[in-house]
């Protein structure tokens, strides 16, 4: 066997030890990648039932309001009725009933506004409505998880990653085009291709290591 | 020995070697190709995800801002309601007790300060503080209709930009797959030698090369997106439309199709909304709904109003292509299956027509009883389409034979209707089926109605006259009411009619029912008489035509007209130069009446204690024809407007036309409310005239039965009586017969009178006027 043949064949060697590494680091970034898709679609998962918990926390807290403002309604007009009785009877000082009929009118206004709890009315007695929402909202919402944006941001980062992941294995996939090439060839080029082949390689594991180092350092 | 000419050449490895070498460059390449379509892939996959977010959060978004404007809108309601029902309140007070009214309207303006609806712009109010209008349409459209209907716009373009990345992704997908099969062929090329070498090779590169191709295509490939600004248009047309403004609708709905020329939901809007101006733009509706159709292919709803848009332009080949797609798309819908049916009508096409409706309503009847079948009830879309192709048949009759007439309808073209006659029978036929198949559907759940033998007259509509103790006095039969908010009844006798029969009244107004004026139930009175039945509820009918069905077991059993007047009163103003028949100086004509109709409201019937009717007094040929069948009786009736009088000269003409002609009939003035008191002039068809005074229930002659010539024995004379204080002086035919002066009774109404059952008189030309 002369020396040519020789050179040949540990290039040969040298080529299809490196297209094998690069398969297997190939088969390693496409699990990452598969892992990342995963997580993204659990954490898209965990958004769209935070949304829909939200929705059914402030339907129901809604639903809560209506039967307040029902019942401010009625306390509007006879709060309103009482009022102008008793304008009616401090200028009428002889009709006495007014005062009776304004007394009527304030029961009835006091008994529509027993169904609003206290804290939700101000000073003056009107209804707060924003605090009344907000405060079944948030009661509702202690024991759910209804921020999905936290959920759509990893999802986001997963993808991102994910998009990069597969940056390095098109990298990779041309890492063996180049290395296939050189294999192929047989003129001094060949040493160009294997060099620019390895270095790509070299570059996409680098990235890839480094993606995953800095999304485990990183929140 | 062997043969020489089979042994490989030395040039032969070194060539296998060449192509090999070169194939497993090819396959590296195509490797190549199959990770960047991957990445596409990837890409397209986050993208769809990403607008399939971005559609869940407004639609979420856009549900969440209608639940709150519904829920403030069901406030703000609720306040307008409780404004009015204070008005009301005060208005009830007003008159015994003014200083609590004044507390209730003091109460019902603090409201105004609670909701934006019950203020300007939204509502109105007249210089006493009563409510005029609530424009709740614009209070909606500008508080939540738009917005939600922006969000939900956002969400409809986001999903279907995710969609078309969905595909997008699909096809990258598609790709891969086949960029398998293409590295499968080629290491199968390295593999084999000889002409099937090249035969593989060839494929995969032929694959490879298309393939590439289709990801270039699908990359480059533009992915449709309604620029959010024409989103924005479209909901500002939304809301115009939500306002019934389609002019302005219009405009907005163009100013998106400016910014994005494909904007189906625009176009399909834009479409509805030329339908609705006045008049019809159809030519531009058509346009629209086709350059929609092309574009949303699968909505029934676009193929539904162009198929309605054809048929107004009198295409009816056309209208029907349409409607059948749109029934194709939809299974839940009849309405399109009317305008077939109503289409074959107007081409003439009797027997095809007929079929056309008996199957729209079979598949009427099929979507309802599957919804009931379902556990829910038929949806409220059912009965309206229903009742709108009753009401397409109406406005093809009312354009054909103008029969059917309403205000405010659509116009249909009939210049290429064939058969006339034809459509008229057909069309009275169909509308009767399609109310009662309606009826039916809607209480007893099924279209086939069977005639039960119950027998009703045609309806008859009146006031009830109360006399001042507010006790009933007799019925007011009319045609027109005028606008006094009185209760009106429907009037009628019947027989055969089962106890279980069950029994719905619809009251339209103006061709438009009126649902808060439906009544249902089951027959509870006997299987013969009379009846009346109250059809204005405890609303104030406003003014207009009103048609009133009345349906036992879906079959239609009678129907009735009337209408409300705009104004109080119905009367003419009376003609200037009317002078009295004898000779009275006299001041302003106070009361005029020529019986042309019952504009005073005189009494017309007196029902006796079980409510069936004797017609008793009626209007007919500018008279007012006055009858009692009660035994042992005089009847004595007055009118809504007659009343009261004090110093007066009052005349009219009797006519006697049957019956006893030794019993009296004429005049009463100063009467009471209920006719039990008064002073009574009378005359008799033999030529006799009598005085009379009613104070306490006893009846009293002041003048005794006298005979006098200038009386038209059985014939027409002209009564007059002048009261002026306690003097009273009577004529006959202008001639004075007698004088009295009595002061029980000081002022009233007037009236006139029959003194005896089966006597009957015809009234007319009745003149009050004011003494000088």
């Amino acid at each position: 066997m002369s020396n040519t043949e020789n050179s040949s064949d540990l290039f040969h060697t040298l080529v299809t030890i490196l297209i094998a590494l690069l398969a297997v680091a190939g088969a390693v970034i496409s699990w990452r990648v598969a892992v990342n898709l995963d997580t993204a679609n659990r954490a898209d998962g965990a958004a769209l039932r935070a949304v829909t918990d939200r929705e059914d926390i402030t339907l129901r807290a809604q639903i809560i309001l209506t039967e307040h403002l029902i019942a401010y309604a009625a306390y509007l007009k006879n709060d309103a009725l009482a009022e102008a009785y008793n304008a009616l009877a401090r200028a009428n000082p002889t009709r006495t009933d007014l005062a009776d009929y304004a007394s009527v009118f304030r029961y009835a206004a006091n008994r529509a506004l027993d169904a609003i709890p206290q804290r939700y009315l101000d000073r003056e007695e009107r209804l707060m409505r924003e605090r009344d929402l907000g405060a079944h909202i948030a009661q509702e919402a202690r024991d759910k998880d209804t921020e999905s944006q936290p959920h759509y941001a990893r999802a986001d980062a997963a993808r991102q990653k994910t998009r990069v992941l597969l940056v390095t294995i098109f990298s990779l996939s041309f890492a063996a085009f180049l290395l296939t090439t050189a294999d192929a060839i047989r003129n001094p080029l060949r040493y160009l291709f294997l060099l620019s082949g390895t270095a790509v390689f070299a570059l996409a594991v680098l990235m890839a290591l480094l993606i995953e180092i800095l999304s485990a350092l990183l929140p | 020995m062997t043969n020489s000419s089979t042994q490989a050449t030395p040039e032969q490895p070194a060539r296998e070697d060449h192509v090999k070498r070169w194939l497993g460059i090819l396959i590296a390449f195509i490797t190549l190709l199959v990770t960047a379509t991957s990445f596409l892939e990837d890409y397209a996959a986050t993208q769809r995800v990403t607008y399939a977010r971005y559609s869940r959060e407004n639609s979420t978004a856009s549900t969440a801002q209608r639940v709150r404007g519904l829920l403030d809108t069901t406030f703000a309601s609720h306040l307008v309601r409780e404004y009015d029902e204070l008005m009301d309140q005060a208005r009830s007070l007003d008159a015994n007790r003014p200083l609590e009214a004044g507390a209730f309207i003091t109460a019902a303006r603090t409201l105004t300060k609670e909701s934006p609806l019950l203020a300007a712009p939204y509502t109105t109010f007249d210089e006493r503080g009563w409510r005029t209008s609530t424009d709740y349409a614009r209070y909606e459209a500008e508080t939540w209709v738009i917005t939600a209907t922006l969000l939900s716009e956002r969400s409809e373009a986001a999903a279907k930009i995710a969609e078309a990345w969905n595909n997008k992704g699909d096809n990258y997908k598609v790709a891969l797959v086949v960029f398998a099969v293409v590295l499968f062929l080629l290491a199968l090329a390295s593999l084999l030698s000889g002409c099937v070498r090249w035969i593989f090779l060839l494929v995969g590169l032929g694959q490879a090369t298309v393939v590439s191709f289709a990801v270039l295509l699908n990359t480059v490939s533009p992915i449709p997106n309604i620029p959010d600004t024409a989103l924005q248009h479209f909901a500002r047309g939304y809301g115009y439309a939500w306002q019934g403004e389609y002019s302005e609708a219009i405009r907005a709905y163009t100013r998106a199709l400016e910014i994005y020329p494909n904007y189906a939901n625009a176009l399909t809007r834009r479409g509805k909304a030329y339908m609705h101006t006045e008049p019809p733009d159809l030519k531009r509706a058509i346009q629209d709904l086709q350059a929609a159709s092309r574009l949303d292919r699968d909505n029934y709803s676009i193929f539904w109003s162009l198929g309605w848009g054809y048929y107004l332009i009198g295409d009816y080949t056309r209208s029907i292509e349409a409607s059948q797609k749109s029934l194709a798309l939809n299974s839940k819908v009849c309405g399109p299956a009317f305008n077939i049916a109503i289409a074959r009508l107007a081409m003439g096409q009797v027997s095809d027509a007929e079929k056309e409706y008996d199957a729209a309503i079979a598949r009427c009847e099929k979507i309802a009883q599957a919804y009931r079948a379902a556990g829910l009830d038929a949806p409220t879309a059912l009965w309206n389409e229903m009742d709108l192709s009753a009401q397409d048949i109406e406005n093809l009759l009312c354009a054909t034979h103008q029969k059917h007439c309403y205000p405010n309808r659509e116009q249909h073209e009939i210049s290429k209707v064939a058969n006339r006659a034809a459509i008229l029978q057909i069309g009275e036929k169909y509308l009767k089926r399609i109310k009662e198949a309606l009826t039916a559907l809607e209480y007893l759940n099924t279209t086939v109605v069977r005639p039960s033998g119950a027998k009703f007259d045609a309806l008859v509509f009146a006031n009830k006259f109360y006399n001042d103790a507010d006790e009933f006095e007799s019925y007011v039969e009319r045609d027109r009411f005028p606008y006094r908010g009185k209760k009106i009844y429907a009037l009628w006798n019947y027989s055969n009619v089962k106890p279980e029969m069950k029994t719905v009244w619809k009251v339209y107004r103006n061709g438009i029912e009126k649902p808060d004026l439906r009544y249902e139930g089951r027959w509870g009175l006997a299987a013969n008489g009379g009846a009346e039945k109250k059809i204005s509820s405890w609303f104030i009918m406003a003014p207009g035509r009103y048609d009133v069905e009345v349906y036992g077991d879906g079959e239609l059993l009678a129907r009735g007209t009337f209408e409300i007047n705009e104004k109080e009163t119905l009367a003419m103003p009376p003609p200037s130069d009317l002078r009295p028949s004898a000779p009275v100086t006299v001041g302003t004509l106070l009361l005029y009446d020529d019986f042309a109709n019952n504009a005073h409201g005189w009494w017309t019937g007196n029902a006796s204690a079980d409510v069936s009717r004797l017609k008793e007094a009626r209007i007919q040929n500018g008279e007012y024809i006055v009858l009692t069948h009660k035994k042992d009786t005089s009847w004595r009736v007055t009118c809504e407007d007659c009343g009261t009088f004090d110093d007066v000269y009052y005349e009219a003409n009797v006519r006697y036309v049957s019956g006893p002609t030794d019993f009296g009939y004429g005049l009463i003035v100063r009467g009471d409310s209920g006719m039990e008191r008064g002073y009574l002039f009378s005359i008799s068809a033999d030529g006799s005239f009598r005085i009379a005074r009613d104070v306490t229930d006893t009846v009293v002659s002041l003048v005794r039965w006298t005979n006098d010539p200038v009386i038209q024995v059985k014939g027409t004379n002209r009564l007059g009586v002048l009261a002026r204080g306690n003097a009273f002086e009577f004529f006959i035919n202008g001639k004075s017969v007698a004088r009295i002066s009595d002061s029980a009774l000081t002022r009233g109404y007037i009236g006139l009178y029959v003194g005896s059952e089966n006597l009957q008189i015809a009234f007319s030309q009745v003149r009050v006027w004011q003494l000088r």
